[in-house]
């Protein structure tokens, strides 16, 4: 499909706003800010279009953008959506449109933090949008490095700690990631680093898959927190300013579970066979093991964090039952659960810019004292405990049906976090929000009208996809499915 | 026509919430007219559409779209499902139809209480965006059409529990109270979750209209519908607060009264019966599913009868008494005769709302809980009141011609059918409750009243009398509010309408009206006969139960002291409420937690210790040890190149003679 590069102009709308932002005086903060956000909200319009005039029946790449770059290496510049990426694509539009509002407030360095915003972001969507693997790595490796600035510059609590393990660790998961592409480029049928060029010219050997597969499965394994490679999460959450903590774990994260369909799945299917089952097992380490921990936790930002790595668990749990239903759950839980803890860390970021503090014990009463703040923290909370009517629900439904069907063990026992989950988030609600007032934060202020907004499009977002789950389910279902080879 | 009404039952509540949180602030003072407007409107339309299908025509109706596809191709199917996919509708049968009249005809009256009761509180406009919540919930719950849904809407009135017992959550053990309700229910909704997806997996459809017991025999082994049957049964367990998961039920109290009438009496927990009636083909598909719910069902009683005979908070007592009345339509259904649970569900709904609310009038008035302190206060000389407590009471107590009278005899013939022992059972518990209900009106009719209200005990036992209603509502002040016309009104109507609801209903399934109730429900061959033998037995122990309750309650200031001054071992066992918070809090504390705890420990220690901080000194400690190397002495460099040298030297002279005896 030529014509116009579509996919192109969203990748250059943070790009270009990047650009104008260096350009802008430092001073100019409130233009810097608008240029931020017109550049968001002009990929929100892009990614939604798309996803209007994208053709879910169709299950092959569309929208197909092809420039050759180095032509001896096969490194193409090539973008191309199917139903799989055009969700991504949006998700990562609403989270940075949202993030940018939310990041109003910010006071320290305001050109620099938007700066290393935008350009996180354009690294988030070359990685989305593109086939070839090369550009993945690049794409991934942009995403990263703004990350660490944002940590180690706006963060808080043990930041400098946190930011060097999120980056090594995403670092060490790229390297593995990229040593498997390297592979994949060396075998003598491909020399190409074009995604559909390997998957339609190269016949790997079980062998190799079984290899590649693990290979790949660890490194995306690492960004999707992975147990036991999920350490990086909590901490670096935690650390991260706001906006950055719901773009990192609003979208970042889904770049393993996305990876892990997009290039494993999809090119090494029967070495996805041969691991499922440990992946499997892993999924329900996450999955329980992330909600008992969270159970423990006293810091707000840390119970969502263990939160997370328990949400990842089901993205995990989906794909390794190699099922269309899974697949879709999956990815259903990719974008709610963006979705959902990006509406997590915008509320405990308010609170503890009001508050100085994210400690249950120092909190207390704040449904008293801000309505608004506590109902969106609340209604996160609902969506994550899985509450009908949320997206989350639908995810685990999916999930939960293709797990039980494949590891019946697993998938009933998968359920218990249901439990524990709804035992955390009651508990840190009460804790937070309900008693009487905390005298630590007597003067703390309710949202206006302006942080009212982000955080009303995140709840809306997620109670359309619980209420309305087949509008979702239709754009990627035919993807999901060609995935394992399926017509 | 019936979709319209459908939609407007299902709609109107969720309206007038969505409408409360829209209100501005200075408009606040309308959310009790937008609740009960969202309320009227639904209850009208459930009339209006009872009343269409009076002659039970055109029933069953199905009103379903798709919601959700599956997958195209499910892998683990062998066969290949044409639709294999999730759905939402309406379904509208006479089961349905008796339901949401009682759902939303109660919840219209409770709506009218609420503004009476509710008036002087702050939050009033969240309170009555909650209760509308409720009611599009529950009356979502009620008309669905298949189990997913009811999945879905069970999960969202479980939510509205949790916030309106939780609705004065400054309160410590308001929130305590909430989270237990809500968890305790996530327990048995797991199993509820997986029974549902494991049939659906298995059976390829939840519509209620599919799953008829000999279809699903004809399907599979008895084992899996006995796995089945029971999976979606602990999930009634926990709505329907059956033992071990009643735990819930008494601390629910700590919401307002009205709430407790409407949701933790009348409505949500007996949606687990309702759900019994609902999905009967699954439960009643296996003989095994219908014993266990007949065992549990039976302890539940007898567990909730005996706690109630011991609790001074009024609430506290029709909560155990729910709890048992629960355990009875449980036990019905057990037996194999849903209608008869049905029927008690729908005469108890209507008695057991009047009893909350006629406590909620007691509490309102005199800011205490507590039986004795309301009868020191003068509680008798409320004549309207004590009148529809006696008038409940006595339908509680199953005394012809008293709505529970016939609804519990059904029951009873039911049982004496099935089984002697569980007919013992329900006889006994029948017994428990004629002393409780007595026992409570006989202190409240023979107490003196104390000179005033300042006279009564200072120190209120924390363990009862808990003045939710008048620290938290009322603020510390004790001023007597002026109650305006209005408020009067709000307060007597639906006193009066309950009440008499309460003898009608009971009167639909007697020959008086043709057994309309339950021709309606099972079909033509239900005949209520009155077993004579057991009216009998019945009203013999209600004459015991009153008798024992008179002898030892007929001077309640002396039995108030001989219950405190006693210790038995009994008395410890109803004390500690059979253990089972101890159970509790021991699971979740001494067991879950800990394990938590441990996992936590080997987080901190174990993956950030030692794979990654360890990994990280170590790399850097190699660094060290390199960095060593480049010393800058020359002698360093010249050892080193030396050391290296005759190394190499030995590897190639011992690889050469390796090399020179393969050679030679």
């Amino acid at each position: 499909m030529s014509g116009f590069p579509i996919l192109t102009s969203i990748l250059l709308c943070p790009v270009v706003g990047l650009g104008l932002i260096l350009l802008t005086p430092r001073r100019q903060e409130t233009l810097i800010k608008w240029i931020s956000l017109v550049a968001a909200a002009a990929t929100v319009a892009l990614t939604g279009w798309l996803c209007f005039h994208f053709n879910a029946a169709d299950p092959s790449f569309q929208w197909v953008e092809n420039v050759e770059w180095v032509k001896a290496y096969g490194i193409n510049y090539s973008n191309a959506v199917d139903g799989l990426n055009v969700t991504m694509l949006l998700l990562t539009a609403i989270v940075i449109f949202c993030g940018i509002l939310v990041s109003w407030s910010v006071t320290y360095r305001v050109k620099d933090f938007f700066a290393n915003m935008l350009f996180l972001v354009s690294g988030v969507f070359g990685v989305f949008m593109t086939t070839n693997l090369f550009f993945f790595f690049l794409f991934y490796e942009v995403a990263v490095i703004p990350m660490y600035l944002l940590i180690v510059i706006w963060g808080s609590t043990n930041k400098q700690y946190a930011a060097m393990k999120l980056t090594l660790y995403l670092l060490f998961g790229s390297a593995l990631m990229f040593a498997g592409f390297l592979f994949m480029y060396s075998l003598p049928e491909a020399r190409t680093f074009d995604l559909l060029a390997i998957k339609q010219n190269v016949h790997f050997t079980l062998q190799q898959q079984n290899v590649l597969f693990l290979g790949l499965f660890l490194g995306f394994g690492v960004l999707a927190a992975c147990f036991p490679f999920h350490v990086w999460s909590p901490d670096g959450h935690v650390a991260a300013p706001t906006a950055a903590s719901m773009l990192h774990a609003g979208v970042l994260m889904k770049l393993g579970g996305f990876g892990i369909l997009r290039v494993g799945v999809y090119l090494l299917p029967d070495g996805a066979r041969t691991w499922a089952p440990l992946i499997a097992g892993l999924a329900l380490c996450n999955i329980v093991y992330g909600a008992m921990v969270a159970t423990q936790q006293r810091d707000l930002k840390y119970i969502i964090g263990f939160s997370s790595v328990s949400h990842m668990g089901i993205v995990l749990l989906g794909i390794a039952t190699l099922s269309p239903t899974g697949f879709n759950g999956a990815v259903f839980q990719m974008f709610s659960h963006g979705v959902m803890t990006a509406l997590f860390f915008a509320c405990v970021g308010f609170i503890y810019d009001g508050c100085h503090t994210r400690m249950l014990d120092e909190l207390g009463g704040l449904s008293k004292q801000a309505p608004k703040i506590s109902a969106f923290f609340i209604i996160a909370g609902l969506c994550g405990l899985g509450l009908p009517g949320m997206g989350s629900f639908v995810a685990e439904l999916l999930v939960t049906i293709a797990a039980v069907s494949r590891y019946p063990v697993i998938g009933a026992v998968s359920v218990v976090a249901l439990l524990v989950t709804a035992y955390y988030v009651l508990t840190a609600v009460q804790k937070a929000f309900y008693g009487p007032v905390n005298h630590h934060h007597h003067d703390f202020k309710d949202i206006g009208a302006l942080q009212f907004i982000p955080r009303a499009i995140l709840v809306g977002v997620l109670i359309y996809l619980g209420l309305f789950p087949q509008v979702f389910i239709g754009l990627i279902s035919a993807s999901t499915r060609a995935l394992l080879g399926g017509g | 026509m019936d979709l319209a009404l459908l939609w407007t039952i299902q709609a109107a509540p969720l309206l007038a919430f969505l409408v409360i949180q829209l209100l501005p602030g200075g408009l606040k003072k309308a959310a009790p007219l937008v609740a009960v407007g969202g309320a009227l409107a639904a209850a009208l339309s459930s009339l209006r559409l009872l009343w269409l299908h009076l002659d039970g025509g055109s029933l069953p109706a199905v009103f379903a779209v798709n919601w959700l596809d599956v997958a195209d191709a499910p892998l683990w199917a062998h066969t290949q499902i044409p639709h294999y996919s999730l759905s939402v509708g309406f379904l509208v049968d006479p089961l349905n139809l008796l339901m949401i009249t009682l759902v939303t005809v109660i919840a219209l009256f409770v709506h009218v209480f609420s503004a009476y009761y509710m008036a002087d509180d702050a939050s009033r406009a969240r309170y009555f965006g909650f209760l509308s919540f409720f009611a599009f919930s529950m009356t979502g719950l009620v008309l669905s059409s298949n189990l997913l849904q009811t999945f879905l809407f069970w999960e969202l009135v479980g939510l509205t529990s949790y916030l309106l017992i939780g609705f004065w959550y400054e309160k410590k053990s308001a929130g305590d109270a909430a989270r237990k309700a809500f968890v305790l229910n996530r327990l048995g909704d797991l199993g509820f979750y997986l029974g549902t997806i494991l049939l659906f997996i298995l059976f390829g459809s939840l519509d209620f209209v599919d799953l008829r017991a000999d279809v699903l025999r004809q399907a599979f082994a008895p084992a899996v519908l006995t796995t089945l049957g029971l999976l979606v049964f602990t999930g009634v367990m926990g709505k329907s607060a059956q033992f071990p998961f009643h735990a819930w039920l008494p601390d629910a109290m700590e919401g307002p009264t009205p709430v407790s009438a409407l949701i933790h009496s009348a409505t949500m927990v007996a949606a687990g019966v309702f759900l019994l009636a609902r999905g009967w083909g699954l439960f009643s598909a296996s003989v095994t599913t219908l014993q266990v719910i007949l065992v549990i069902g039976s302890l539940t009683a007898f567990v909730g009868a005996s706690l109630a005979t011991v609790q001074r908070d009024i609430k506290k007592i029709m909560a155990y008494s729910t709890v048992s009345q629960l355990g009875f339509m449980v036990m019905a259904m057990g037996a194999g005769a849903p209608v008869a649970g049905m029927f008690h569900l729908s005469t108890h709904a209507c008695f057991k709302s009047l009893l909350f609310l006629t406590a909620g009038a007691f509490i309102h008035h005199f800011h205490t809980n507590d039986i004795w302190e309301i009868a020191r206060g003068g509680g008798k000389k409320d004549k309207l009141a004590m009148a529809v407590l006696t008038l409940g009471l006595l339908s509680l107590c199953a005394v012809p011609p008293f709505s529970g009278f016939f609804s519990k005899d059904m029951i009873l013939e039911a049982l004496k059918e099935h089984s002697l022992f569980f007919y013992g059972v329900g006889l006994f518990v029948s017994f428990l409750t004629n002393y409780y209900s007595f026992r409570m009106l006989f202190v409240l009719l023979f107490s003196k009243e104390a000179a005033g209200r300042a006279a009564a005990k200072p120190h209120a036992p924390a363990a009862h009398g808990h003045d939710a209603h008048a620290h938290v509502a009322h603020g510390a002040s004790d001023a007597a509010h002026a109650e305006t016309g209005l408020l009067k009104f709000c307060r007597a109507l639906p006193l009066v309408s309950l009440a008499l609801l309460s003898l009608y209903v009971g009167a639909l399934g007697t020959p008086l009206f043709h057994n309309a109730l339950l021709h309606w429900l099972g079909g033509a061959e239900i005949e209520s006969h009155l077993d004579l033998s057991i009216v009998a037995v019945t009203m013999t122990l209600f004459a015991a139960g009153v008798a024992l309750a008179w002898f030892q309650f007929r001077d309640p200031e002396a039995a108030e002291k001989r219950l405190e001054s006693s210790a038995n071992p009994v008395k410890l066992l109803l004390d500690r409420k059979f253990f089972v918070d101890d159970a509790y809090v021991f699971l979740v504390k001494g067991v879950g937690l800990r394990l938590a705890a441990l996992l936590n420990w080997i987080d901190k220690k174990a993956f950030n210790g030692i794979l990654v901080d360890r990994t990280s000194y170590a790399i850097l400690g190699l660094g060290k040890l390199g960095s060593k190397l480049q010393s800058g002495q020359l002698q360093d460099y010249l050892s080193l190149a030396m050391a290296v040298g005759v190394l190499i030297l030995f590897f190639v002279i011992n690889s050469g003679g390796v090399h020179l005896a393969v050679g030679g």
